[in-house]
C-alpha cells in the first residue's frame, strides 16, 4: 500500500472525527461505558477464579498411621502414598509435631496437655497435597486401602460441596463475561453503525465518482479504530485506578482470607485486552457498517 | 455512428416501482461532440444519464461505452469506468461535510492524483467556474447556483473523456447560465464529449448543436438541428 493512501486515510479520519465532534464523542463514550462494564465483569471473574483456586489449594488429605507400625514400614508407607495417582506431594508429620501444633492451637488451655509427652496419644500422620482438588476423594479411597493406614480425613462432604461451588463460580464467571462481552459488541456496533448511517449518502456519492471500496472504507475503519482505542484506553485507566484503590481497601481490612489478585498482575491484562477489544470492535463494526452501503 | 463513444440500443428502463421511464431508446453520443437532450419534466432525461453512468441498469437493451457493454463491467473495474465520466448531477450531490475545495479535490483523490497536483488543479478549475473565493465554504453555505458550479468543477477537474451535465443551468440566472455554457463549449473544444440535458430551449436553439428530444420516455425526433421545440 502506498504511503500516500495511508496518509489520506489518517487525514480523512481525523478531519471527520473533528467535524463530527459530538458524534465521535458519543461513540467514544459508548465504547468507554461498555468496555468499562465488560472490564469490571472480567476483573470480578478473574478474582472469583483466583479465590476458588486458593480455596482448592488449601484442600489436603490427612492419612493417620496405625500405632503399632514399625518406623521403617512408616517410611515405606510414605513412599507408597507418594505413588498414588494425583498426589503432588507427601509431608510426614510425626506425632511429636502434631502435639506441638495442638498445644499452639489451644493456647492458654495448653495446660490440659501436660504429661502427654511421654505417652503421646496422637498418631503419626502424612499430609497429601493433591495435584487437583477434584482428585481428593479418589486419593483418599486409595490411601485407605493401603496396609498400616488407620484413618483418612479430608473434610468429607464439605470438600465435595466446596468443589461444586468453585466449579459453579467458574462457570458463572465465564458466562457473565460472555454475556457482557456480547453486550459490549452490540452497543459499539450499533453506535458506530448509526454514525455511518448518517453518511450513507456520502458513501454513495463517492462510489458514483469512481471511488474504490477501499478508498471509502479505509478512513471509516481508521475512524472506528481511533474511537475504539480511545474509549478502551479511558476505560482501562478508570478500571485500573478503581481496582487499585479497591485492592488497597480490602488489604487494609482485617479479613485477609479473601486475597484479591494483585493490582500489578492485572495491569497488563486490563490494558492489553481492553485495547485489543476496542481496536477490534471499532475496526470490525466500521467495516461491517460501511459494507452495507458500498454496493452502488 | 462510427465514432460513437456511447451507444444505446433499444433501451427500456422500468423502475422497481413499475414506472416506465424510458421506452426503446436507441441513440449515440459521438466522440468529441456536444449533444443536447431536451424534453419536459419527467421525460426520462435524468434516467438516461443514470444508465450511461451505470447508476442504473437498463431493463431491456444495451448501453455500450467505448465499445464495451457496461452491464458487463465487473465491480472491480467499475471505479475506473466511472472516473472516465464527469457527472454534473441535477441534485449536485456534493458532500455536505466537505468544503468546496475538498469536494472538488475528492475527484482527484479518487483518481489517485498526488497532493501537489491537487493543490494546483483545484484552484484552477474553481477559478474557471468563478468560485475561487468560496474554497473554504461548505455546500450549505452556498446558493443553489454556486453548488451547481461546484458540481461542474468536480466533474471537469479530472479531465474526463465525457462530461454529462444534467440540467446544469437549472439554478442559474441568464448571465451565469451563458457563462456555464461557454465553459462547456470550451472543454468540448478541447476534445471532451459533452452530453447536456436541459429544459432551456433558448440555449439549445441558439447553439445549433445536435439535439435529441425525449417525451414520456421515447425519442420523438431523432436528429434535430437545435431548432426543435417540444409542445406548441
Ligand atoms: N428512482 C426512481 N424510482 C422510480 N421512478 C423514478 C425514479 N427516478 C425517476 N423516476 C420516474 O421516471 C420518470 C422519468 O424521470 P427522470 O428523472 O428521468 O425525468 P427527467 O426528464 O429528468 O425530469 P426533470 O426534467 O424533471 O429532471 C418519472 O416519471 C419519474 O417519476
Ligand atoms: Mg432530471
Amino acid at each position: 500500500m502506498e504511503l500516500r493512501v495511508l496518509w489520506r486515510w489518517w487525514r480523512e479520519a481525523l478531519v471527520s472525527l473533528f467535524r463530527n465532534g459530538w458524534l465521535a464523542l458519543s461513540a467514544i463514550g459508548m465504547v468507554l461505558v461498555s468496555l468499562l462494564i465488560l472490564g469490571f465483569v472480567c476483573l470480578l471473574a478473574l478474582n472469583a477464579a483466583h479465590v476458588s483456586r486458593m480455596v482448592e489449594e488449601g484442600i489436603e488429605v490427612s492419612v493417620f498411621v496405625g500405632e503399632e507400625l514399625a518406623p521403617d514400614l512408616v517410611s515405606q508407607l510414605g513412599k507408597e502414598l507418594g505413588q498414588i495417582e494425583g498426589v503432588a506431594g507427601v509431608t510426614f508429620i510425626p506425632k511429636e509435631q502434631a502435639l506441638e501444633k495442638l498445644r499452639e492451637d489451644l493456647g492458654g488451655k495448653s495446660g490440659l496437655l501436660t504429661g502427654l509427652e511421654e505417652d503421646n496419644p496422637l498418631p503419626d500422620a502424612f499430609r497429601l497435597r493433591p495435584e487437583d482438588a477434584s482428585l481428593v476423594p479418589a486419593i483418599a479411597r486409595q490411601a485407605e486401602a493401603l496396609p498400616g493406614v488407620e484413618k483418612v480425613r479430608y473434610g468429607e462432604g464439605v470438600v465435595e460441596k466446596l468443589l461444586s461451588l468453585t466449579n459453579w463460580v467458574r462457570v458463572a464467571a465465564v458466562g457473565l463475561v460472555a454475556i457482557f462481552g456480547l453486550a459490549a459488541v452490540f452497543l459499539t456496533m450499533t453506535t458506530i453503525r448509526l454514525s455511518i448511517l448518517s453518511r450513507q449518502e456520502e458513501i454513495g456519492i463517492m462510489k458514483l465518482l469512481g471511488a474504490t471500496n477501499w478508498f471509502v472504507r479505509g478512513p471509516f475503519i481508521l475512524e472506528g479504530i481511533i474511537i475504539g482505542s480511545v474509549g478502551a484506553m479511558l476505560a482501562a485507566s478508570f478500571l485500573y485506578w478503581g481496582y487499585l484503590s479497591l485492592v488497597e481497601q480490602i488489604e487494609r481490612a482485617t479479613f485477609v482470607f479473601i486475597q484479591p489478585v494483585a493490582g500489578s498482575e492485572v495491569a497488563m491484562p486490563i490494558f492489553g485486552s481492553l485495547l485489543a477489544c476496542g481496536v477490534l470492535l471499532g475496526a470490525v463494526s466500521s467495516a461491517l457498517s460501511v459494507h452495507r452501503f458500498l454496493t452502488v | 455512428m462510427l465514432f460513437g463513444l456511447v451507444k444505446l440500443y433499444n433501451v427500456t428502463k422500468i423502475y422497481d416501482n413499475g414506472v416506465k421511464a424510458l421506452t426503446d431508446v436507441t441513440m449515440s453520443v459521438n466522440k468529441g461532440e456536444f449533444l443536447f437532450i431536451t424534453g419536459p419534466s419527467g421525460a426520462g432525461k435524468t434516467t438516461l444519464t443514470r444508465l450511461i453512468h451505470r447508476e442504473e441498469l437498463p431493463t431491456r437493451g444495451q448501453v455500450i461505452f467505448d465499445g464495451k457493454n457496461i452491464a458487463r463491467i465487473k465491480s472491480k473495474e467499475m471505479a475506473l469506468f466511472r472516473r472516465r465520466i464527469g457527472m454534473v448531477f441535477q441534485d449536485f450531490r456534493l458532500l455536505p461535510r466537505k468544503t468546496v475545495f475538498e469536494n472538488v479535490a475528492l475527484a482527484l483523490e479518487i483518481a489517485g492524483e498526488p497532493w501537489r497536483e491537487i493543490k494546483k488543479r483545484v484552484p484552477e478549475v474553481l477559478d474557471r467556474v468563478g468560485l475561487l473565493s468560496k474554497v473554504k465554504s461548505f455546500p450549505s453555505q452556498l446558493s443553489g447556483g454556486e453548488q451547481q458550479r461546484v458540481s461542474l468543477a468536480r466533474a471537469l477537474v479530472n479531465r474526463p473523456c465525457l462530461v454529462i451535465a444534467d440540467e446544469p443551468t437549472g439554478n442559474l440566472d441568464m448571465e451565469n447560465a451563458r457563462e456555464l455554457i461557454r465553459l462547456l463549449l470550451e472543454i468540448n473544444h478541447e476534445g471532451t464529449s459533452v452530453l447536456m440535458a436541459t429544459h432551456a430551449l433558448d440555449i439549445v436553439n441558439t447553439l445549433g448543436k445536435r439535439t435529441l428530444s425525449l417525451e414520456e420516455g421515447r425519442l420523438v425526433q431523432y436528429e434535430g438541428q437545435g431548432t426543435y421545440r417540444y409542445g406548441t
